[in-house]
């Protein structure tokens, strides 16, 4: 369900299921927490198969962005249109930054990261 | 265009929503824009996962009847459970519930819950919730733009 890489500094981890809703929110807050909680500070979430995310799943991204230290960086890649609609619709575009793949996020973070 | 009505109920699980996005795409017609359609999928998920989490939160057999309706004028989107009732409390924060700008927010202190109510107020033009007789509907209304005449 969760598939995590490290790479460098940067831990990036992909959703693979259709949907990320409220079935599976919680474990995907313990899979981001517990990387948090070792230590890693920047965090890529791929969602390039998620063809859907609910407002509970919003909520944990939400968390998992809580849950990197205050100088860390929590970001998301390949979202697809309605992933980035409900980035706007809740006003959460700036909060939540948004890449088209995760090599334009890798970039990113390396600028602001090093 | 004719207008269009299609009806399914589908187990009370979070799963189900995929057939309810097809029954949406049905019907919606067929010049209906991106954002709309997009905005519509996200509307009817945010309503029916509300009834699968809390209407049926102590009965996981439960059934969720999801009603679309589309003419030239908008569509209706309705959510029908027989499970527990909103409360009063709840029923207030979904009819005053807004999105606020998050940019200026603390980190710390985003809120990790709660968005759903404001998502339906910020893309539908009518959310309505009525209970009578052990149904309980959540009726969700978007118009269209009207498109300019030649």
């Amino acid at each position: 369900m969760f598939h995590e890489t490290k790479s460098g500094e940067i831990v990036t981890v992909r959703v693979d299921s259709q949907q990320l809703n409220a079935a599976i929110a919680p474990q995907f807050k313990e899979v981001v927490a517990a990387i948090a909680k070792r230590g890693d500070r920047n965090i890529i979430v791929d969602l390039q198969h998620i063809e859907f995310i609910d407002s509970t799943a919003l909520g944990a991204l939400v968390s998992g962005l809580k849950s990197v230290a205050p100088d860390g960086h929590f970001t998301l890649c390949g979202a697809n249109a309605t992933v980035e609609a409900m980035l706007q619709i809740t006003r959460m575009e700036r909060i939540l930054r948004s890449y088209p793949d995760e090599a334009s996020a890798r970039e990113a973070l390396h600028g602001v990261a090093g | 265009m004719d207008e269009r009505l299609a009806s399914v109920s589908l187990p009370a699980r979070y799963e189900s929503l995929k057939v309810a996005h097809r029954i949406l795409a049905a019907i919606l017609p067929d010049e209906t824009g991106d954002e709309v359609r997009i905005h519509l999928e996200i509307c009817l998920a945010e309503g029916f996962n509300n009834a699968v989490a809390h209407a049926y939160r102590e009965a996981p057999d439960g059934v969720v009847e999801v009603r679309v309706h589309a003419s030239a004028e908008g569509v209706r989107l309705e959510v029908i459970d027989a499970g527990t009732p909103m409360d009063e409390a709840t029923r207030t924060r979904l009819d005053e519930a807004t999105i606020q700008d998050q940019s200026e927010i603390p980190r710390e202190q985003l809120a990790e819950s709660g968005r759903g109510f404001g998502i339906l107020q910020a893309v539908l033009d009518d959310v309505a919730y009525t209970s009578a007789n052990g149904k309980n509907v959540l009726r969700m209304t978007k118009r269209f733009e009207p498109v300019a005449q030649d």
